[in-house]
């Protein structure tokens, strides 16, 4: 691969507050992000370690000639009438949920592309493939950053006491510039460049046992970011100082190298690896899940939080703090990223259920009769499939059910899960796991 | 009687017919029998394209600055056809028809075949410009050239050595000028514009030496001061692109005004055209700033936070200095503004009010194309219209170019200075500062008093500075004192004549180069150059010369410049970018949203991943881009001395200070401080050197504002030669093939000029015979004469044919109050007569 950006020092670290246990199942056509497909599909990736169906860059192309793009936006571009899918819903979705989401909302869409004319769109099973990739690579995307809240961030989580910016002590109200006093930390313009959290999460985490013991001797609150703090902050910095020899970027990361690190550098002595709860770790929370934060910053955020816990644990256990590179620290949030993706199944028995509650059974039912016999779909399920088969077939079906006075139903994540679930496992009933949160 | 044409009977009676319909044809079309004669000349001498393999060949226009994509398809080894390249982000597959046009340039049958020299007659004959020629090698001209070069620097005079250059920004210039510094030279000097007045104003203002860049797709509102944004003015095509999105947009769409003296074609397909007095843009401008001002329409939190000088203010001395809001409440009441501007009183409170109600909304000017520079002051009062706005830093506002990767990395040569003189001799344009004025000015200056030092010799490159020159005797006379001059050109042209050493340059289809940035387009951005043929008859690339020269003159200069060919240069530059390790090749609109979206997030995954995958790709697409703009990074675009945008620029405050304190024991203050401050400098009766001026206020015998103004067809003053151009230079008034003269008709009845008819037009300096058109698209104080034809030297196309305005324009009519890029003032500042000829 090529060389990514250089090394800018030392900086803490963290990990996510907390990982709600999840239930996981493993599906064949879900997409990753774009870091893990782009390690596929480029010289020199890890291949075969990964399933990643999908293509990101096509399904932006199948995202505009779809006319999706009419609507919806993604970070901004595109339409206004419809929500931004790149930022909503904000909180990290996976793949059953989006389909959940595309369901819920799809006769109003439906209704809407009637208004104006426009022709509802169909789907090949690889191009909804396509498109899910694309849209999972670009939720996980940060955006730039509001500056003005990143000053609010930089004053409000007293950073200005050690860090100045261009040897000014940043983060004052507009118009207030004072001379930074006796610095501490170093001046953060050395990072204005670097345009990617990760950067910064690195330089961080490397540098959080000095500033860990800087603060605790100045008696100083450890600060925890939230939400979008990381971008807004690294965008104020960025706006006060020009980037000295340009700005610098990443290159696409390697998960399955990450996947080594996470045994490397010693996070699987705390950690359970992702997607395996219970096997090793035990100490620091699950990496993965929908608990895990959307973007690459936020999870940034988790890791710089989450800091002085770990440090004090890993005390505890004669451990020394591992180091990063940018690339190593790249890689390694390519791993937990790509592997949240591979979701465990739902509950097949609690889906026949919904299969019923819901109304589906009235026309798909086990016995024949009103729409089609789902039962050709045992062992074919997936949520690109689902999606595709709304667009497909969903307008007809709406209209039927409107004539049948059947209302549309709505599904939640883990509904739309053990649905897909049971529709996989038809007629192989499967036991309640234990330990499952009830909605 | 029947005429018989390959089996067609055709009777006398119809043949009559068909030429009459023929006639009326070639009448309608304003064709006139020599323009038509002309034209058939160009086109039969059009040789049937040979046959063979069909290619097409990526590379960059340079007919003018816009820096368009192209697509050229050649068969077997001849160029065919010119289309725009769809992948390039500039132009999107457009191309206009200066591009277009250009394979007449390729094929012209006037093209320089091979090295000439002043014949050794000349000095008995007429001297320079007697256009004796006798033809040498190249391997004679190198070592003429070589040899005066060694000699200059042996007697320790090397900086005394200037070239004078009309390069697009790139590769080129940045070779000129490693090539001066190894040799001992700082005096690179550029035409026709780095200085201009909308530069200038950004240094002052924002400190910044990067040129200024718009969003003009997403802007509301486009109040355009006389910038041909539809004719030249910054990259053409691509503002015709913005010009397409404002049209297209979905809803309400945006508004462009255009205010100037004359409906030009911008100004026609404008939403509304305010005339308007010539020169007194900046007060109009100051007048819309009364209007936001006064009504409190102005972004408050913008001016707190970004903004210095609005406010009056107090200096660390104590001194307390007006602000911006002072001057203005002050100064530019509408009812004053009306009466300068002869625009009323409801429209500039209109256009106020307009401006403020639709953001975002941009001010543009009040630099009107290529050659003409605008003012200082005028940009200055234009940009404080964003500023007042908050229109700086996001969409649809005023940008600053991003840096592109530093494709002479290798520019870091230490300057040598034969026979080892400590301290440097001075840049003639003060190592181009923004106040240093017009190129061809400081030249003349140094060439006639010697000062700060003699010129040696002169190396002219892609320039016709006899043409523009503020005062074409004065800048001939000054060539005069240059003991050696070498032009390297395509054609001939009203310079070539006075050059000791031609050398004949291939034209940007023959040759490699990698351009920077087109102006006004806010990305990084390189568009690689490559040759679709090549290089015709004896010409070679300015770059190869001066590679060849360097090898010859040896010392730190071979080692500065160690290649061999252009094209070694150009890919070099390529590694640098890949070395940038950011960007992406050219690619589609839809490749673009990606990389963009990646590149707002940190990523940067390109399709290549060695230097030589970058250079092939290059190859293959155009160029290579940074897509994204990153908003916000104040510290990147307000370098001031307050770190802020500057209403009163205390960069500004330090020359003018100094100035006035050296001139006067007990200097003005207030009217320094003024001139720190946008404000309105008058063109006329303001100076001493209007003293003596025939002219100068004389309303009665000279009535008429002279308005030369530049077209598309011949932008920068180029295309005369082209059919094709000359072809469509005036098609509002169906003019082809020579100058015209614009007079209102209620002007022109009054004196009895028909329309069509000859007329004198007379300044104080010169007079000229010229065709009259009626054209109402004029305020009736004004006479408006295209620029570009005139040429008392070039092909035979462009020769003899039309009127230079350049030469009726007064010398040295400026005023003094407006710094050197406000010698864009000189353009307008001279009034003419009309009578019938």
């Amino acid at each position: 691969m090529p060389v990514t950006a250089k090394s800018p020092g030392t900086g803490p670290g963290g990990v996510p507050k907390r990982a709600a246990p999840a239930r996981h199942w493993r599906l064949g056509g879900l997409a990753v992000i774009l870091l893990a497909w782009l390690v596929v599909t480029r010289a020199g990736g890890a291949e075969g370690s990964y399933f990643l169906p999908g293509n990101p860059k096509t399904g932006l192309k199948i995202f505009a000639e779809k006319g999706c793009i009419r609507c919806h936006a993604v970070q901004g571009e595109g339409g206004r009438s419809a929500p931004d899918l790149a930022r909503s819903p904000m909180f990290y979705a996976s793949a059953s949920q989006l389909v959940g989401e595309m369901w819920n909302h799809a006769p109003r869409m439906w209704e809407k592309m009637r208004i104006e004319h426009l022709p509802v769109p169909r789907f090949e099973p690889a191009e909804m493939t396509d498109l899910f990739a694309f849209l999972f690579s670009i939720r996980s995307f940060d955006e730039p950053g509001d500056p003005e809240l990143g000053r609010q961030v930089l004053a409000g989580k007293g950073c200005t006491r050690c860090h100045a910016i261009r040897g000014r002590s940043g983060g004052e109200a507009p118009g207030v510039v004072r001379l930074g006093s006796p610095q501490v930390g170093p001046d953060l313009q050395r990072w204005s460049g670097y345009r990617n959290a990760v950067q910064w999460a690195q330089a961080m985490w490397n540098h959080s046992p000095e500033m860990i013991q800087a603060m605790a001797g100045r008696g100083m609150p450890w600060p925890e970011f939230q939400g979008n703090d990381m971008v807004n902050l690294i965008a104020y910095v960025r706006a006060q100082s020009p980037a000295r020899g340009g700005h610098v970027y990443l290159r696409p990361a390697d998960p399955v190298v990450g996947k080594t690190l996470f045994q490397a550098k010693g996070c699987s002595q705390c950690h359970a690896r992702p997607g395996r709860p219970g096997q090793d770790g035990g100490v620091g929370p699950e990496l993965a899940g929908r608990a895990m934060p959307r973007t690459v910053s936020q999870f940034a955020g988790l890791m710089w939080n989450h800091a002085p816990r770990m440090a004090e644990r890993m005390a505890a256990r004669g451990m020394k703090p591992p180091r990063f590179s940018n690339k190593e620290m790249a890689d390694l949030i390519s791993y937990l990223f790509s592997a949240r993706y591979f979701e465990q199944s739902g509950n097949a028995h609690e889906g026949k259920q919904i299969f019923v509650s819901k109304g589906c059974a009235s026309c798909h039912g086990l016995q024949p009769g009103g729409g089609p016999d789902l039962s050709g779909w045992q062992g074919q399920v997936s949520a690109t499939r689902l999606a595709a088969a709304l667009w497909n077939h969903g307008p007809a079906m709406l209209e039927h059910m409107q004539q049948v006075k059947i209302d549309w139903p709505a599904f939640r994540q883990e509904e739309m899960e053990d649905l897909m679930a049971f529709l996989n496992r038809q007629g192989q009933a499967q036991r309640r796991k234990p330990g499952r949160a009830k909605p | 009687m029947k005429v018989r044409n390959g089996g067609i009977g055709v009777s006398r009676r119809n043949f009559l017919r068909f030429a009459a319909g023929a006639s009326a044809g070639t009448a309608a079309s304003g064709l006139t029998v020599k323009g038509m004669s002309s034209l058939a000349q160009a086109l039969a001498e059009e040789k049937r394209p040979p046959g063979g393999p069909e290619r097409w060949v990526a590379t960059t226009c340079q007919a003018c600055p816009g820096g368009c994509g192209l697509v050229v398809r050649c068969v077997g080894k001849r160029a065919v056809k010119i289309l725009g390249n769809p992948l390039h982000p500039v132009n999107r597959g457009g191309v206009c028809p200066k591009g277009q046009a250009a394979l007449q340039l390729l094929y012209h049958p006037d093209r320089l075949l091979e090295p000439l020299r002043q014949s050794r007659l000349a000095p008995i004959l007429s001297g320079r410009g007697s256009r004796r020629w006798e033809a040498l090698s190249w391997e004679e001209a190198l070592k003429l050239m070589s040899e005066k070069l060694q000699a200059i620097r042996q007697a320790g005079r090397s900086h005394g050595v200037a070239v004078l250059s009309g390069a697009r920004p790139g590769a080129m210039p940045d070779l000129w000028q490693r090539f001066l510094a190894a040799y001992g030279s700082p005096n690179y000097l550029s035409l026709p514009g780095t200085t201009d007045g909308s530069s200038a104003a950004a240094y002052f203002m924002q400190g910044v030496h990067e040129p200024l860049a718009y969003d003009l797709k997403n802007a509301s509102y486009v109040l355009s001061f006389g910038a041909n944004l539809l004719e030249g003015w910054g990259s053409p095509v691509h503002l015709m692109r913005a010009f397409g999105a404002w049209r297209a947009a979905e809803g309400q769409r945006s508004k462009l005004v255009q205010v100037s003296p004359r409906l030009s074609v911008t100004a026609a397909k404008a939403d509304e055209w305010v005339p308007i007095r010539v020169g007194t843009e900046a007060a109009l401008a100051l007048g819309i700033a009364y209007v936001l001002i006064s009504e409190g329409r102005v972004d408050a939190n913008f001016l707190a936070q970004h903004t210095f000088g609005f406010d009056d203010w107090t200096d660390t001395s104590g001194q307390r200095h007006a602000g911006f809001r002072t001057l203005v409440l002050r100064d530019y009441r509408l009812n004053e503004v009306a009466e300068l501007t002869g625009v009323p009183v409801e429209t500039i409170l209109r256009l106020g009010r307009e401006f403020a109600a639709n953001p975002p909304a941009l001010a543009l000017g009040d630099k009107p194309g290529s050659v003409q520079p605008g003012t200082l002051y005028g940009s200055m009062a234009v940009e404080s219209l964003n500023a007042l706005m908050g229109n700086f830093e996001q969409p649809g506002g005023v940008l600053l170019q991003p840096e592109g990767p530093r494709t002479a990395g290798w520019l870091g040569v230490r300057h040598h200075s034969a026979g080892e003189q400590a301290g440097r001799p001075p840049a003639l344009d003060g190592s181009r500062s923004p106040l240093a004025g017009d190129a061809a000015d400081v030249l003349a200056e140094a060439a006639l008093e010697g000062k700060p030092y003699p010129i040696e010799a002169l190396i002219l490159h892609d320039a016709n500075p006899v043409y523009l020159a503020p005062d074409r005797d004065r800048f001939i006379a000054a060539l005069a004192k240059i003991p050696f001059i070498v032009d390297f050109a395509t054609l001939p042209d009203d310079t070539t004549d006075f050059a000791d050493l031609l050398l004949p340059a291939p034209t940007f289809l023959e040759t490699w180069d990698l351009s920077g940035t087109p102006p006004v387009v806010p990305r990084a951005l390189r568009g690689l150059s490559q040759p679709v043929v090549p290089a015709r008859h004896g010409s070679r690339h300015p770059g190869d010369v001066i590679l060849a020269l360097a090898k010859r003159l040896g010392g730190p200069l071979a080692g500065a410049l160690p290649f061999d060919r252009f094209e070694q240069v150009v890919k070099r530059s390529a590694q640098d970018i890949f070395s940038a390790q950011r960007g992406y090749l050219f690619g589609t609109q839809l490749e673009e949203v990606w990389d963009k979206l990646l590149e707002k997030s940190g990523w940067w995954a390109p399709d290549y991943s060695t230097a030589d995958e970058l250079w092939q790709q290059m190859k293959e697409k155009g160029g290579w881009w940074d897509p994204a703009y990153h908003y916000g990074e104040w510290g990147r675009v307000f370098r001031t001395p307050s770190g802020k945008f500057e209403f009163f620029s205390q960069l500004l405050w330090r020359d003018i200070l100094a100035e006035a304190r050296s001139n006067a024991a007990k200097p003005d203050l207030v009217a320094a401080e003024r001139r720190c401050l946008p404000h309105f400098e008058p063109l006329f009766g303001a100076s001493a050197t209007d003293a003596g001026r025939p002219d100068a206020g004389n309303e009665a015998q000279f009535p008429f504002v002279l308005f030369p103004y530049e077209i598309l067809p011949l932008g920068e003053t180029r295309g005369a030669d082209l059919p094709f151009l000359q072809q469509i230079l005036g098609q509002h008034l169906f003019e082809r093939w020579e100058s015209w003269i614009e007079i209102h008709p209620e002007a022109a009845r009054r004196l009895g000029i028909e329309d069509g008819s000859w007329v004198w037009v007379e300044s104080s300096h010169r007079k000229a015979r010229m065709r009259a058109r009626w054209f109402l698209g004029l305020r009736p104080e004004v006479v408006a004469i295209p620029l570009g034809l005139g040429h008392r030297t070039g092909s035979r196309w462009s020769q003899g044919r039309g009127t230079n305005p350049c030469e009726l324009l007064v010398p040295g009519s400026r005023n003094p109050a407006e710094p050197p890029p406000g010698g864009g003032a000189r353009w307008f500042s001279t009034r003419v007569r009309i009578s019938r000829a």
